[in-house]
């Protein structure tokens, strides 16, 4: 069986996927730092990291790649770099739409449009799509031998994969056009054929009765505009599409061992692979782990007792570790089963990394070096 | 600590991914249910997790599930994209086919698929409907609404959707509907808002940001915050310290593979205790503790809204 790390070596995008809560962030970090340390140039492309992530890098970040200090921070000193950036994705529509936009004048029609304003950030898969367009910015302008992506926090991860398809589809319907086609102020010019006009005119009827004509002049104003960018962002969206579906694109699933989220992470890796994206293995974050092969109860007694521990007056501290110890190995066994069965419902052969729950946060390079370890290790 | 809600017919929660917030969510709408109020859960957008988990039965409504009963007084749903699209149409367009020509039609699906916050807006309309009992397909009333909202972010910019379109659109349907939306839903002494989150790191840091945030951009207060996943200390300071001397001076065996794992359990209480102070300093809100209950289900379900029951909110007041 291969390690997650081997499963890795020949992309050039690796995607995290995963519900929310199970520690992406910070795994992603960690990958990317593991990875330059074995003398690669990295970049991580992180949405929203806790601010103490971006002090555990040693620098503030920015909508551009920095470079991560390993000298001082690690005493690395090898040919491996490690960059990263958080997605700015207001900054990155800003900049997308100023690059296709060729009249600046459409640019601040768009920008000071009232629905852009009000409600870009409620448009269905922005911060997916930006992100996305971040990523093949770093592919394209720059030279980077693996980028590492931690997924936007989606209602739901499949929107972050979908994005550029969705967005191409919506556009291919040149949906923009439609509206405006059907729009009244302009209908007595450009409506030739008599279905159209049909259509149009209960489209308009609905799109009335249902929004009010007030609200209805805003979203046309907002696709008017939207129309003068369709074609270009068509284009580049179709792009987008092809570089997921690369063969040197692949995708990691990170959840805990949680029986729910687990559930979870099992149909995403189905998911992964249906939409034609490389599928790499499985993360399991913050494992529990027993010492069962060094540990005897009697044994452990009779040694704290030369030690002196259980003199009285407490022998009740005995009781005590005896239940934090039971507690460990419960967990631990109930982890192991949980695990089994995900394994044997799920892709049984898929690399998989288990990374222990960490005593202490993590707040500086070393910290992401305990959890990179690993991800160059088989599962125990 | 149920005072709080039981004052309250709307309640939504929400907070960081992964800590809890529909087994929370659950467990207070099944604590509201035992003190005999008629309750309804739901659960929005992709998948509805729960029911299936818990194995309920269903309630059909023609050939759709429409529900899932968890007792006598608490239903569970699933308000689905599509279905809350066409809810809406029903009450807005005066006629069958009409409606049927706005969700089938493919243009108009496309544009109800992209134009911004339409997803979140029906969603809210159905919410309304709900609460005022005339909702086509809840026609009962319920005396406590409990949803389950997406965490943080998306919960922000969801919540917002009607104050944006009231700034967009004076007058017609969608700007009515959001009027009446904002009725409810910005009335706190009809509407709580709770945040779940747990006693680590980044759960605590998104939830006082997330706080601070649905008070700047939508104008709506968290009274009350659900710290979850809280466990019990087990060692005291000193025997701490004392374990931290041990580690350091016995020879590796049983002993002091027992004495590690205590060591390890300190630490994870330290940190626990060390957020929990943070986020008490950092929030003024009325708390309530949530134990760590095993295994997973309804009967995780019932414990939790006995603690639910039992316990009163501590008023904490701090910077």
């Amino acid at each position: 069986m291969e390690t997650v790390l081997e499963a890795i070596q020949d992309k050039k995008i690796v995607l995290w996927a995963g519900p929310g809560g199970v520690g992406k962030t910070t795994s992603s970090a960690a990958l990317a730092l593991a990875l330059a340390r074995g003398g690669k140039k990295i970049c991580v492309l992180t949405i929203d990291p806790a601010k103490r992530l971006a002090d555990a890098l040693g620098t503030n970040l920015t909508n551009q790649p920095t470079k991560i200090d390993l000298q001082s921070g690690l005493g690395y000193s090898g040919e491996g770099e490690l960059w990263c950036l958080m997605l700015d994705p207001k900054e990155t529509l800003e900049d997308l739409i100023r690059s296709h936009a060729n009249d600046s004048k459409i640019v601040d029609r768009v920008l000071n449009n009232t629905v852009f304003n009000q409600l870009s950030g409620a448009m269905a898969g922005t911060l997916e799509y930006t992100a996305i367009e971040k990523l093949y910015d770093l592919t394209t302008n720059f030279s980077f031998d693996i980028i590492v992506v931690d997924t936007p926090p989606s209602k739901s991860v499949l929107d972050f994969l979908e994005a550029p398809d969705y967005v191409a589809r919506f556009l291919e319907e040149n949906i923009f056009r439609w509206f405006v086609l059907f729009d009244p102020k302009r209908a007595s010019r450009s409506i030739t054929s008599s279905i159209l006009q049909r259509t149009g005119k209960v489209i308009w009827e609905v799109l009335s009765k249902a929004l009010g004509a007030d609200f209805v002049d805003e979203l046309l104003e907002f696709f008017r505009v939207m129309e003068f960018l369709a074609s270009d962002f068509r284009l580049r969206a179709v792009s987008l599409g092809e570089m997921m579906r690369s063969p040197k694109t692949g995708t990691l699933v990170v959840g805990i061992c949680d029986p729910v989220v687990l559930k979870d992470v099992g149909f995403l890796a189905e998911e992964i692979s249906k939409r034609k994206i490389e599928f790499l293995g499985y993360v399991v974050n913050r494992t529990a782990f027993f010492p069962r092969s060094l540990f005897e109860l009697e044994t452990a007694r009779s040694e704290l007792e030369t030690v002196g521990v259980f003199k009285d007056p407490s022998a009740e501290l005995w009781d005590r570790l005896v239940a934090v110890a039971d507690e460990q190995r419960t967990a631990t066994e109930t982890q192991d089963r949980v695990l089994d069965e995900f394994r044997s419902e799920y892709r049984q052969k898929a690399p998989l990394a288990m990374i222990p729950r960490m005593a202490e946060d993590i707040h500086d390079l070393s910290g992401l070096m305990r959890v990179a370890g690993h991800f160059g290790a088989l599962p125990v | 600590m149920l005072r709080h809600f039981l004052q309250r017919q709307l309640i939504l929660v929400t907070g960081k991914g992964g800590v809890g917030k529909t087994s929370c969510g659950l467990s207070l709408a099944y604590a509201l249910s035992e003190q005999g109020k008629k309750v309804l859960f739901c659960e929005i957008g992709g998948r509805a997790s729960s029911p299936i988990f818990l194995g309920l039965t269903e309630v059909k409504q023609g050939a759709a599930v429409l529900s899932w009963k968890f007792n006598s007084k608490l239903t569970l749903t699933h308000l689905e994209t599509s279905a809350v699209i066409q809810d809406y149409f029903r009450d807005a367009l005066p006629y069958e086919r009409l409606v049927r020509f706005a969700t089938n039609n493919k243009i108009l699906s496309r544009l109800w698929a992209a134009a911004p916050s339409f997803n979140e807006f029906v969603l809210l309309n159905s919410i309304e409907k709900i609460c005022q009992g005339t909702h086509p397909r809840f026609d009962e009333r319920y005396d406590h609404v409990v949803v389950d909202l997406h965490a943080s972010g998306h919960a922000v910019t969801m919540l917002g959707v009607p104050k944006g379109i009231n700034r967009i659109a004076k007058f017609g349907a969608i700007a009515e509907r959001a009027t009446a939306i904002g009725k409810i839903l910005y009335d706190s002494r009809r509407t709580a808002l709770t945040i779940v989150t747990i006693p680590e790191e980044l759960p605590v840091q998104e939830s006082v940001e997330l706080k601070q945030r649905l008070q700047d951009e939508v104008g709506m207060s968290v009274e009350c915050v659900i710290l979850n996943l809280i466990r019990e200390r087990h060692f005291s300071e000193k025997e701490g310290t004392g374990f931290e001397r041990l580690l350091g001076s016995m020879n590796e065996g049983s002993g002091k593979a027992l004495i590690r794992l205590a060591a390890t359990e300190m630490k994870h209480r330290q940190r626990q205790e060390h957020w929990l102070g943070r986020i008490k300093d950092c929030l003024a809100v009325r708390f309530v503790e949530l134990p760590v209950i095993i295994p997973v289900g309804r009967s995780r379900i019932e414990k939790l809204a006995t603690v639910m029951g039992e316990v009163t909110l501590t008023q904490e007041w701090g910077g």
